[in-house]
């Protein structure tokens, strides 16, 4: 049985090798892997302890990674993956609560805690969770609002520059450091910090338009 | 826009941004020149830029709720004032609250009270509702142990705030370990404490977060409970609207009863619960569960399913325990276990009957709680939730069958190893936790090597890269310490189970050894790290001694006699402290034996076992001293017999060791690693007893062995120690059946006993080792036989026989030679080429001689 450890380690030196399959095969349980985090993360703030958000995709890493066999360039792709895969599960929860809110539909929460708990332990071979299953609220209502509108702007952005986009997406829904964001993008962080004030200036200037 | 048309503003922005901004307009205009449009979109963007910030400038996850304390971290409220209260200080945060310490302003004297904050997520009109319906009974309350709920209100952002009684102290905990308070201190400040979570359950009143941090004890030694009646205020749940909310929220898992786990509502009963886990950690110092990870549903689990060990049990490991298991054993065992029944109703009914029974334990009287009775508990196990039971039943199936198990504590494990990777704080749970109740739980059931040496393999690397990181911080250099520790013992104890030689493991404690004596010189002085010191000396001076590193090991026995001695004198030192200055005696005295001092070494091992026999007197009767008396007896034996050739007080003392472990099996009879001692221990009276003119019961004695080695054997087959030993066994048989004449039978057993050894890894290796020296003895006994059987043939069996018998003798011949230089090995070495050499006499008085040495003189 291998564990997810491997498979992820193994999925990216796949990937690395050409094998397109596995790119997808890797989001698809870093999907899961970090929606759970996620779910857990928000509970774990609530009981106790951490104060921080912590940025989940280097939570991730650590705990996915086989860490004396992965490379620098792993590490960076694996990032550059987990912050895509990261905007995909906060849209999509995103847009779940917002039609649901347009439905009329009240959001359910879940009484049992135990039960709760459990869908953070499932296996990754059970089918992908829709987000009607989460019992923890990820994002509140305005967090939402504002998560769908910056995902259609990244979109039109990514029309303009591409890297650019990248560099948003990493920063914003990955919680990378300009370092790592620099890694994963293989330039320099100065070019980082460049795109990330030009692209945070076009993004604020086109989402005050927007409410206008 | 096109990308071309972004590129270029994305560069001219980025250049506009370099300028000093009285000049950007300026450079503006020239940049954009006659573009009219450009010159706006900068402008815009300009504007963007210097404007208020956006939720894009921190990271997604950072969002409410993700982040919902940030709004109480985030203002400054030092300085600030709250109500009629000027806050003062930071004191104390949790996940619901921060806390600050706040004076009374206005007043001449300052009154110095508490302030929470709360999250600002409750539902503030619900919140202060309450406080307003139970203000009136929350000021009824008044008892000198209590601190008192004062006031409450809402900040102008909204954030409500309670107002307590400020009490200058620390955590009953801290304060019990800082100030190494005995048996006696600790149960009668618990009792104050029943006293006054009983005066407010009298209220009608249920506190609900009952743990160490909410009861302070003051420079005074006065028992302060803090927050009665926060609980039931935060209660989501309680009579009002968000019914279907969790109510988890405000509890600490590790207090936690089973019922508030299901989402039942708090009564007295739950702090009941939380007395006893709070009495649990008082009495041993550690946590009632330690589970695998600190996700909710081991957690959950652990609380609702498994039955707490006993306090009398857990305190045998821990390092410094605030009381024995003497002490612990029987009342103050039934009291603890009755008050964190997992049903309500099993628990004592009032906190009132706890405080009593805790008084009468402290004056001598038998006590309420009455012993559980095991069908009542598995009836209600199964009956409570039939889901869990299943699994839980089936987790113990795998874990028995070693195959799941094996793969799903491997999954564990590397998870675990991960997270700790980021937080040292794991360090602790990984070592103990993991280390040891995976490995512990795994190592006495036979057919986990290969488990065991994955986390062994884990965990080192995972210590190194540790290690290299960060190891100024005291704590987690003892952390390590003790890790490395833990990962020698395993790595000894493994290679011990494979023969191998355990140089690794001797690294791993010098590792250990070095970070405490590095935190000794930093000035940490204090019991527990002297006794940590001394264990891992001891260890070293072991290990050293049988990787025959004698001038090693005479060091590190001298520095743990040094250390021992120091410890055995400290106040509060305990009977555990004199077990081992008695262990270092053993270790010591084994070591002059084996340098040539055999009866002052004798006479040093005598001194322990007094020892030993003290403790034991003195009421420890755990397996640990037990063990270690046996152990001493058959180490003297040893040397006895095999350095001094003394048989008969070898014999005693093997006999001795013998019965203390068939009672330690009697007692603990599912523990494999007793059975093999007790089989060694068999093994030597034989041999003692075939050495005394005992040749009936040697016989008796050494078949017996041989029975329950190769049954032990039998169960854990990759265990090559076992077959090693059995190898032994057989061989130590074949000279009794010899010694009764019944010599086909004997070279049999020689004959089995050959076959298994040379399957070992050890006989393949380069270097000279036990393995390949028992071959040796095995071939020069099963030489010797042969030469007795050919003087009884004649002709060509005759031949046969000795050419046979002669090529055996020729190659143990060559080992014996080999171990003659070996330090440990020597003695015993020239012994049986003394044997050897006879026998070959037979060889050279024939002329077969010549032609079996020749063709033998390769081996092995």
């Amino acid at each position: 049985m291998p564990t997810s450890a491997l498979s992820v380690t193994q999925l990216l030196a796949h990937w690395r090798g050409g094998d397109a399959a596995a790119l997808s095969q890797l989001m698809t349980l870093l999907y899961q892997e970090l929606r759970s985090m996620a779910h857990e993360h928000v509970r774990r703030e609530r009981r106790d302890h951490t104060l921080q958000g912590t940025a989940l995709v280097n939570e991730a890493f650590v705990r996915l990674i086989n860490l004396e066999s992965v490379s620098v360039k792993d590490r960076a792709h694996f990032f550059a993956v987990a912050s895509t895969v990261m905007r995909r599960i906060l849209v999509d929860y995103a847009r779940a609560r917002l039609s649901a809110k347009r439905g009329g539909e009240a959001q359910r929460i879940s009484s049992d805690a135990i039960e709760d708990a459990r869908h953070s332990q499932r296996p990754h071979d059970e089918a992908q969770p829709s987000a009607a299953d989460d019992d923890v609220p990820l994002i509140d209502a305005r967090a939402s609002e504002e998560i769908s509108a910056l995902d259609d702007l990244l979109s039109r952005l990514a029309i303009l520059d591409e890297r650019q986009a990248r560099v948003v997406e990493m920063r914003y829904f990955g919680g990378l450091t300009v370092e790592q964001t620099a890694q994963a993008l293989s330039i320099s962080e100065a070019t980082v910090k460049r795109e990330w004030v030009a692209a945070r200036a076009w993004l604020r200037r086109e989402l005050a338009r927007a409410e206008q | 826009m096109t990308p071309d048309r972004w590129s270029r503003v994305k560069d001219l922005l980025c250049e506009a941004l370099e300028q000093e901004q009285h000049a950007r307009e300026a450079w503006l205009e020239q940049a954009c020149a006659d573009d009219e449009e450009l010159h706006r979109e900068l402008r815009s963007l300009i504007a963007a830029h210097e404007g208020p910030p956006s939720f894009i400038d921190s990271p997604a996850i950072e969002h409410a709720p993700l982040a919902s304390l940030a709004p109480l971290v985030r203002p400054q409220w030092i300085g600030r004032t709250v109500g009629r209260y000027r806050i003062l200080e930071e004191i104390g945060r949790g996940g619901m609250s921060v806390v600050f310490r706040a004076a009374r302003s206005e007043e001449q004297f300052e009154h110095e009270v508490a302030i929470k904050l709360l999250h600002p997520s409750h539902d503030n009109d619900i919140l202060m509702r309450r406080f307003r319906a139970e203000r009136q009974m929350l000021a009824r309350l008044s008892h000198p142990n209590i601190a008192h709920l004062l006031d409450g209100g809402t900040t102008e952002e909204g954030v409500p705030y309670l107002v307590m009684e400020y009490v200058r102290g620390e955590p009953v905990d801290v304060y019990c370990k800082r100030r190494q308070l005995d048996l006696a201190a600790r149960l009668r400040l618990f009792h104050t404490l029943c006293d006054a979570v009983h005066y407010v359950h009298r209220h009608l009143m249920v506190h609900g977060d009952l743990k160490c941090s909410n009861v302070l004890v003051n420079e005074d030694g006065v028992v302060k409970l803090l927050d009665f009646g926060i609980a039931r205020l935060l209660d989501p749940t309680d009579g009002y609207a968000h019914a279907h909310t969790t109510r988890t929220v405000a509890l600490t898992p590790e207090s936690a009863s089973p019922e508030q786990i299901r989402g039942e509502p708090l009564t007295t009963a739950s702090d009941v619960y939380a007395l006893g886990v709070l009495l649990y950690r008082l009495l041993t110092g550690e946590p009632v569960y330690r589970p695998l990870s600190h996700a909710y549903y081991d957690v959950a689990r652990l609380i609702c399913e498994r039955t707490p060990r006993r306090p009398s049990i857990v305190v045998q490991e821990v390092a410094n325990a605030p009381a024995t298991t003497a002490q612990l054993r029987g009342d103050l065992d039934t009291i603890i276990l009755k008050a964190l029944e997992k049903d309500p109703e099993r628990r004592y009914a009032s906190v009132e009957q706890l405080s009593q029974d805790i008084a009468w334990h402290l004056s001598g009287f038998p006590v309420l709680a009455a012993p559980d009775s095991v069908r009542y508990r598995l009836r209600k196990f199964v009956g409570r939730n039939r889901t869990l039971a299943a699994a839980a039943v089936m987790l113990t199936l795998s874990l028995i069958a070693g195959i799941v198990a094996t793969a799903w504590q491997a999954h564990r494990a590397e998870r675990e190893r991960q997270r700790a990777e980021r937080h040292f704080d794991d360090v602790r749970s990984l070592a103990q936790t993991f280390m040891v109740d995976v490995h512990d739980s795994i190592t006495s059931l036979p057919g986990t090597l290969p488990a065991r040496e994955r986390i062994i393999s884990h965990s080192l690397r995972y210590l190194d890269a540790l290690a290299q990181e960060n190891t100024s911080d005291p704590e987690v250099k003892r952390d390590l310490a003790r890790a490395y520790e833990r990962v020698g013992d395993l790595q000894s104890d493994f290679l011990a189970s494979n023969l191998q030689n355990n140089e690794t493991a001797l690294a791993s404690y010098r590792k250990s050894s070095e970070l405490l004596t590095s935190l000794w010189e930093q000035g940490a002085r204090d019991h527990a790290l002297l006794r940590e010191r001394l264990v891992v000396n001891l260890k070293l001076a072991q290990y050293s001694q049988s990787n025959r590193l004698m001038d090693d090991a005479s060091r590190y026995a001298s520095e743990a006699l040094a250390l021992a001695s120091a410890l055995t004198k400290q106040a509060g030192a305990t009977a555990d402290d004199s077990r081992l200055l008695a262990n270092v005696y053993v270790v010591q005295g084994a070591l002059r034996a084996m340098t040539g001092a055999l009866d002052e070494g004798i006479e040093q091992i005598n001194r322990g076992v007094s020892m030993f026999e003290q403790i034991i007197r003195d009421g420890d009767t755990g397996v640990k001293v037990r063990r270690n008396l046996a152990g001493a007896h058959s180490r003297s034996g040893d040397l006895l017999a095999n350095i001094g050739g003394q048989y008969e007080p070898a014999y005693a003392f093997h006999v001795r060791a013998l019965e203390i472990y068939e009672s330690l099996s009697r007692d603990h009879p599912l523990d494999a690693e007793l059975r093999k001692e007790a089989a060694y221990v068999l093994m030597d009276v034989g041999e003692a007893a075939a050495h005394t003119g005992r040749a009936q019961e040697g016989l008796r004695k050494r078949q017996e062995a041989v029975d329950r080695l190769r049954a032990l054997s039998d169960a854990d087959p990759e265990r090559e120690e076992l077959r090693f030993t059995l190898g032994w066994a057989l061989g130590d048989l074949a000279d009794s059946l010899n010694d009764h004449h019944r010599t086909a039978d004997a070279a049999r057993r020689l004959q089995e006993a050959q076959s298994l050894l040379r399957a070992l890894s050890g006989a393949r290796a380069d270097r000279l080792n036990t393995t390949q020296f028992l071959i040796a003895m095995n071939d020069m006994k099963l030489g010797q036989l042969l030469i007795s059987q050919a003087d009884d043939a004649s002709g060509a069996r005759e031949k046969t026989l000795l050419r046979e018998a002669c090529s055996l003798l020729n190659k143990s011949e060559q080992v014996f030679v080999a171990a003659n230089s070996d330090a440990v090995l020597a003695a015993e070495a020239a012994q049986h080429l003394r044997s050897v050499q006879t026998a070959l006499q037979r060889c050279a008085s024939t002329p077969l001689e010549r032609v079996t040495s020749a063709s033998s003189s390769s081996i092995p």
